[in-house]
């Protein structure tokens, strides 16, 4: 590894003020300060949001650099300040060589212009010049897979497929020494996303360097060497990937509580005529567990907060793993269940006779909805721990190693 | 880009100075955003760019009728017509290209939050565009020349400067009303009320010489005078007023300094706040 980095930080801090932006700096407050010889208000300190909290950061030539974070942990803050769109409120950032920033695709696209247009005129916005452009239009062109004769059309009349796909392609198209990539990936069809990735692939062994922000933890763990993970503003872990996504995880795992599992810090979709007001996972026993073992016959209970009373109730529990891939949906419709009309608080039962999960950390979304709408929606609803098993043999503690996430029960024989 | 550049992004460092280095690399951002305000303005109208031709001819004639013909202001001996169109040819570039850089840091939000570039393209590329409809409204200009039989004469040279004025003017202004627009939402109320007044401030419907030499000099604060005189000067074959254009070069400088350093100050904020 090179010793100078290509980004160096110290110290960095960001603060916002909170809510409304402006609140404390409009043409009224300067008049009203004028006239009076009244002093501006001054920001308290519970009306300031810290997003970012004294980081320090060096990145070195050719590293490929994930940044995983809960939502509105300063992630998103932090590749807005490498890439000054937005001044630091202390602290200081060097950096050696060009920049780009992909905080969002299609930038500057205006409905009204044509494929063409557009394509230069974004490729301007990322810092590329027209002979530059020139150069790379027919690599752009066919990267988006969009057919030529649409070219003179404006992209209003695209569909929204074809739009994202032109605007990742420019963007694709990008040979700055330092690029920072937030979340663009979240975009386009799986045909395309996967596309996106290989195109990453490239870049990244291109001895070029990445700063990459995304919530998919699989694509992280495919393109990135190092990992950081930053929690409310602040760099908790910074190192190997596979052990910042561990780390990352662990932030997940609060102190469970087994009479009710659902994280107080869900953020919720839909009408809200029926909220999830907890969940337990219960076993055999019938008792109220955190962790369960693999293969364990388990009851997974539903509590409902019922606002108005609801019909045709449909119910889905979806197991995902810790990189955000389902792996199985329990729909109560598939098991041709009719809860009947639902009018006042109830609990739901789920019975699950084997969990065929490997030891490790998943969780759950929940999902319900009537015949036509969705009643509400909550991802990452809670955590389901597997406990490892632990096999003493021959006086030895022996812990099994698991990869992959399915536990299929098997026998050897010769 | 160059490979080697060490930016040092500390506070109120951020592009705390204009870097013309900059503003030269990203010239052809500069051309796309103007080339893409010009083209979004006339797309889906019917008779395109036409428009820019029609709306200086209708203010013209409406003008004509009404302060002209009925209010019978004065227009030094020339046929009223060619007297206020020399007038409006500056102005209107001037007071579009205002509300044009009144809007222009909120109409460019999503861009100023999601990527960097220098800010100042934002007003310069709304007042670029505007430049093509200044460029338009002199062939109208050259079409009333012939029509009234006014000759093309020596002091229509003077026009060079003359308009390489009223552009120092525009940027000067521009800046600082995208800059204050930005910052304080108020000023985009403030500014289409600001420019009908100001209008009336600046002998377009009427000649220089209705003030009274009591009065002059406050015409002359106003940097507009100056080069609105100059104009009807230029294209009349009219003696120049050259104290009038002095103060006004004076002014438009004193403006373009102000309004660049105050923009360049204010630009690290627009992020936070649009």
């Amino acid at each position: 590894m090179e010793s100078t980095p290509v980004i160096q930080i110290q110290n960095l801090s960001k603060q916002y003020r909170l809510g409304q932006k402006v609140a404390f700096d409009t043409l009224r407050d300067r008049l009203g300060a004028f006239l009076h010889k009244n002093p501006l208000p001054l920001l308290t300190d519970q009306k300031v949001v810290r997003a970012l909290r004294n980081l320090d950061l060096e990145v070195y030539p050719g590293e490929v650099l994930g940044i995983i974070g809960f939502n509105g942990s300063g992630k998103s803050t932090l590749l807005k300040l490498i890439s000054r769109i937005t001044p630091p409120t202390a602290g200081e950032i060097k950096i050696r060589g060009g920049v780009s920033s992909l905080l969002d695709v299609g930038l500057g696209f205006h409905p009204d212009l044509t494929g063409r247009e557009n394509i230069f005129l974004n490729g301007a916005i990322l810092g590329m010049k027209r002979t530059e452009i020139k150069a790379k239009f027919d690599d752009i062109v066919t990267f988006s897979g969009i057919e030529p004769k649409f070219l003179d059309t404006p992209v209003k009349r695209y569909s929204s497929g074809m739009y994202v796909r032109l605007a990742f392609s420019i963007a694709a198209h990008l040979d700055s020494d330092i690029l920072l990539i937030d979340e663009v990936l979240a975009v386009g069809d799986y045909e395309f996303q996967k596309k996106c990735l290989d195109k990453i692939d490239n870049i990244t062994q291109s001895r070029r360097t990445v700063l990459f922000v995304s919530h998919n933890l699989a694509a992280i763990e495919r393109l990135c060497d190092r990992t950081i993970v930053i929690d409310k503003g602040q760099k908790v872990f910074d190192g190997k990937t596979a052990e910042a996504i561990e780390h990352y995880y662990s932030l997940h795992k609060r102190q469970a509580n087994p009479d009710n599992l659902l994280d107080p810090g869900i953020v919720r979709t839909g009408t809200g005529a029926v909220r999830f007001a907890g969940v337990q996972i219960i076993d055999k026993q019938m008792q109220p567990k955190t962790e369960i073992a693999p293969d364990e016959e388990i009851t997974i209970q539903l509590d409902l907060d019922v606002q108005k009373p609801v019909n045709h109730l449909r119910i889905a529990i979806i197991i995902k793993n810790r990189l955000g891939q389902t792996l199985a949906q329990l729909y109560s419709k598939d098991s041709r269940h009719d809860f009947g009309t639902i009018e006042k608080n109830t609990s739901i039962l789920c019975h699950i006779n084997h969990i065929p999960l490997n030891p490790g950390n998943y969780y759950l979304d929940l999902w319900i909805a009537d015949r036509v709408e969705v009643l509400d929606f909550v991802e990452h609803a809670c955590d389901l721990v597997i406990r490892r098993k632990t096999l003493v043999s021959n006086g030895k503690i022996h812990e099994t190693q698991y990869s992959g996430n399915v536990f299929v029960e098997c026998k050897w024989d010769w | 880009m160059s490979s080697t550049e060490t930016i040092i992004a500390a506070p109120g460092r951020l592009s705390a100075r204009i870097s013309l280095n900059e503003l030269i690399r990203y010239r052809d951002l500069l051309y796309f955003l103007t080339v893409k305000n010009f083209i979004i303005k006339y797309k889906q109208t019917l008779i395109g760019v036409a428009w820019a031709v029609i709306q200086p001819v209708m203010q013209m004639v409406v003008f004509s009728i009404i302060f002209g013909k009925f209010a019978k202001i004065p227009s030094d001996n020339v046929p009223y017509p060619i007297f206020v169109y020399s007038a409006l040819i500056p102005w209107t570039f001037f007071a579009n290209s205002m509300s044009a850089c009144n809007s222009s840091i909120i109409n460019h939000a999503g861009l100023i939050s999601k990527v960097y570039f220098p800010r100042l393209l934002i007003p310069l590329s709304a007042i670029g565009s505007q430049l093509i409809d200044f460029g338009i409204s002199f062939i109208v200009l050259v079409g009333i020349m012939i029509y009234y039989g006014f000759p093309f004469a020596t002091h229509l040279f003077m026009i060079i400067p003359l308009i390489l004025l009223t552009i120092m003017t525009t940027i000067g202004f521009g800046a600082l009303i995208a800059a204050l627009s930005g910052i304080y939402r108020d000023f985009r109320h403030i500014v289409p009320f600001l420019l009908s007044i100001w209008m009336f401030l600046t002998p377009v419907i009427y000649p220089a010489s209705l003030i009274g030499s009591r009065f002059e000099f406050l015409l002359n604060l106003n940097p507009l005078t100056g080069i609105v005189s100059g104009f009807r000067s230029a294209i009349l074959n009219q003696p120049f007023q050259w104290n009038f254009l002095f103060i006004s070069l004076i002014g438009s400088m004193f403006f373009f300094i102000i309004g660049i350093l105050y923009f360049t100050r204010a630009q690290n904020r627009f992020a936070d706040l649009v």
